[in-house]
């Protein structure tokens, strides 16, 4: 049994008190129904329309927690803003996956005039940054049940997880050429926080988006290659957000 | 506990004489049978008892709500068919809420199924007609081996000894049912007999509950503040918090004693058709019949009479204790659902008399005429007044005519004087009477006016309190879904220790384990794992620590908690997830 199992076995169960006990209210409503028909009694009857409404609310209402799109929007656009503001001296971001997990893979700050890191690994005074989406490239590991990224891992599921589990996107699908591999949401649930007008520095290279965050962390860790994001592409007629990846190097394993 | 003894006493010292009843041969099979349960029941479980002594809380929610049953037995009983019986369950309730208030309700909960024996030591027989008394009487003892079961957890082992005091219980009873006078008293000595057999070591190890099942030798025993081992979850010694006092559950208790005692309601009612001045008290009523007598007189003839529409209608006469042939006074009292017929002369002409004067006249709450007739060397003076007053009648009010009248006849011709006279005895004798009676009365309208409300109020307050426990049934389910959806949300985002530990606490049974279970589970998976490829890893005590530490971290994040569970004869220590 994988760790994600009892997960999953508890996940079905979020809705069943509710639906159990609409079920209940269902059969308590029919019950006071026919002790009012019979006994003309007005508590029976207030009482069977009350369970009835209650019924109803129990077995429609969504117990799960929902966040606004637009919340996610507002937080997302003032922490990429931040994140790419610390680290603005930089010519560009390559995400380097130091281990095989995809807690392993960090943002490194590149040197003006570098695309890439030299061969050979990170030097130990050489500035890491937690990818932003590395909180939520674990939790589509655990959603998928994957023990780690793998490039087939990623094909199979990384449609399905975003559309159903992390509701990230109506659909998505991977296009991948060579060494560039391009992500497109379709339907995103949120937009990418990065603005870009070509002026910014940080426009050279994206950092900050959690959405292209996750898909550089998952991709690194998956390929072992560090990566580099392009800038987000988005088509407001087709609501379509278009997120390239550049597969560089590959890495080494180092502390 | 001892501070109970002067309120059991102060309530139920009137009542210690009507419990004898438990020790008549119709009964005291069923006392037997129950406290030997009793006995049993603590020696299954003495260290579970003595740990959930020391470690449990008081709550004056359950201790009240005890408390309100018990009053409600209490009070109920004197006017039900078996009032030793409600007294009796009174009595283990005022117990019980004592124990939830001063001592704590982790004992309370553990002991249920104990207590619920306790509390049929008194078999309900009196409640049933003869006919039905076999069949409650097995149902008590149905209820003795349900409640038993319950308090082993379904270990039909340890139901051995229980079903044979039970058995033997109920055969004793069946055939003391069949014998003149029942069995002697001291055959039921023998009943707990059974209990010897604790004594044989294989039949103990049979019967008693099994010891902890550890997971392993504990690497290093750390104890909590509560007693138990962080690691291995074992009791290893008492706690170290502070003892449970509860001093607004004695006072609760001392509060609502006192009431009992001094608390007496006073009503008009009529009992078996005849008018009462009723007081209603926790020790059921007294009353005194309607007209009174007044002191220093006495009552030289009482005529019942009957007249269309009278409920309660009566002549008496009346003479001075001393010297009873010097005077007497006719007294006219009459109930009725409509204005009042009395045979009296009240105002009208009377043959052979001479009305000589007819004078409105208001005596205490009742309104008549003052009227004087003579004849040859005789004063006839008569007051007849009525009102209307409420009365309580086979369980409602109602309100009813009054009608009062006195009548003396005077054997001399001086009517000033007599009326004097007349008016003097009436106002000192009867009067006091007369207001006790309107004290009486304006009682009665108060808890009439009371039982109104109520009625009235019975509809809204019947659909308010459905609604609200519908409306809670929904919270609780929704909070239920709520509760475990952010469980998941808040889990699923932990680090990967963290999420590792919670995975392996939500594969076990009821999601619970000590942190050794934890990292015994642990190391099986990662062993299980090692086979695949052919690693080694280190023993799983060396191991123990690390979940603890993690454990420790989700329970500051309110993802698990510890709780303390039966397990076999003790108690150990787990955590829990949050669900």
């Amino acid at each position: 049994m994988s760790q994600a199992e009892p997960f999953a076995k508890l996940q079905s169960r979020v809705g069943r008190n509710s639906r159990i006990a609409g079920i209940g209210f269902v059969a308590l409503g029919i019950l006071f129904l026919l002790l009012s028909v019979s006994d003309q009694f007005v508590v029976y009857e207030v009482d069977s329309v009350v369970a009835f409404i209650i019924a109803v609310v129990l077995l429609f209402r969504d117990p799960r927690t929902r966040v606004p799109a637009g919340v996610l929007d507002a937080m997302q656009l003032s922490s990429s803003q931040a994140l790419a503001e610390l680290a603005s001296d930089a010519d560009g971001y390559v995400y380097v996956p130091l281990g095989g997990d995809v807690e392993d893979v960090v943002v490194v700050p590149t040197s003006p005039g570098s695309f890439s890191l030299p061969k050979g690994g990170l030097p130990p005074s050489q500035k890491r940054i937690t990818p932003p989406g590395r909180a939520l490239a674990t939790l589509f590991l655990r959603e998928s049940g994957l023990a780690r990224a793998t490039m087939d891992g990623l094909a199979v599921s990384l449609p399905r997880i975003v559309r159903e589990d992390l509701g990230l996107a109506d659909s998505l699908s991977i296009n991948e050429k060579g060494d560039r591999v391009e992500v497109i949401l379709r339907g995103p649930a949120s937009v990418c926080g990065r603005v870009s007008d070509g002026s910014d520095p940080v426009s050279r290279g994206v950092v900050g988006c959690t959405v292209a965050s996750f898909l550089a962390v998952l991709y690194s860790s998956a390929s072992m290659r560090q990566v580099v994001l392009e800038d987000c592409a988005h088509d407001e007629a087709a609501d379509t957000w278009s997120i390239g990846l550049n597969l560089g190097l590959a890495a080494r394993a180092t502390g | 506990m001892l501070t109970l003894v002067p309120f059991v006493v102060a309530l139920y010292f009137f009542d210690f004489t009507k419990f004898a009843v438990i020790f008549t041969p119709s009964l005291l099979a069923f006392f037997v049978t129950s406290v030997t349960l009793l006995v049993i029941g603590v020696i299954l479980k003495a260290k579970i008892l003595r740990a959930t002594l020391q470690l449990s809380s008081v709550s004056f929610a359950w201790g009240a709500l005890l408390l309100a049953f018990s009053v409600a037995a209490y009070l109920y009983g004197p006017y039900s068919p078996d009032m030793a019986w409600y007294r009796y369950e009174s009595l283990c309730l005022l117990v019980f809420s004592y124990v939830a208030f001063r001592i704590g309700t982790r004992v309370l909960r553990v002991m249920s199924p104990l207590l619920l024996i306790l509390a049929f030591s008194f078999a309900p027989l009196g409640l049933f007609s003869a006919a039905r008394q076999p069949w409650v009487g097995m149902g008590v003892v149905w209820i003795y081996l349900v409640a038993f079961l319950i308090y082993t957890r379904m270990r039909l082992q340890s139901m051995v000894l229980p079903a044979v005091v039970a058995g033997i219980g109920l055969a004793m009873w069946l055939t003391s049912n069949h014998i003149q006078n029942g069995l002697p008293s001291y055959l039921y000595v023998y009943l707990p007999v059974p209990l010897a057999l604790l004594l044989i070591p294989k039949a103990r190890a049979f019967i008693m509950l099994p010891g902890v099942k550890s997971a392993g030798k504990c690497p290093g025993h750390t104890a909590q503040p509560d007693g138990f081992c962080s690691t291995c979850g074992a009791r290893l010694s008492a706690p170290t918090i502070r003892e449970n006092f509860g001093p607004w559950g004695l006072l609760a208790v001392a509060g609502v004693t006192a009431l009992l005692l001094f608390a007496s309601v006073p009503a008009l009612a009529f009992v078996g058709g005849v008018p009462y001045d009723a007081q209603y008290t926790p020790q059921g009523y007294s009353n005194s019949a309607i007209p009174a007598t007044p002191s220093g007189w006495q009552v030289n003839s009482t005529t019942v009479q009957k007249f269309r529409a009278d409920l309660y209608a009566v002549v008496k006469v009346y003479v001075p204790l001393v010297h009873p042939e010097t005077e007497n006074y006719t007294a006219y009292y009459e109930v009725a659902a409509g204005l009042p017929v009395s045979s009296a002369p009240g105002g009208g002409e009377v043959a052979g008399w001479n009305r000589i004067s007819n004078d409105f006249m208001q005596y205490g709450p009742y309104q008549g005429y003052l009227t004087a007739y003579t004849t040859s060397g005789r004063v006839m003076l008569s007051y007849q007044g009525k009102t209307q007053m409420l009365f309580v009648n086979g369980g409602s009010f109602r309100e009813y005519y009054v009608g009062l009248g006195f009548v003396r006849v005077f054997k001399n011709s001086n009517v000033t004087a007599d009326s004097s006279l007349f008016l003097g005895d009436i106002k000192t004798l009867w009067l006091p009477l007369v207001n006790a009676e309107v004290s009486y009365s304006t009682w009665t309208n108060f808890l009439g006016r009371t039982y109104d409300g109520a009625v009235f109020v019975t509809p809204f307050l019947l659909v308010a309190s459905s609604i609200g426990v519908m409306l809670w049934f929904l919270a609780r389910a929704s909070k239920r879904d709520e509760r475990l959806d952010r469980f998941l949300t808040l889990s699923s985002v932990q680090p990967q220790s963290s999420w590792s530990t919670l995975s392996l606490l939500l594969a076990r049974k009821n999601h619970a384990g000590t942190s050794l279970d934890l990292a015994n589970d642990e190391m099986r998976v990662q062993s299980r794992d090692s086979e695949d490829i052919g690693v080694s890893l280190s023993s799983p005590i060396a191991r123990a620590r690390s979940p603890s530490d993690t454990l420790m971290e989700l329970e500051q994040r309110h993802l698990v908690r510890r709780v303390r569970v039966e397990n076999g004869s003790d108690i150990i220590s787990v955590w829990q997830l949050m669900v």
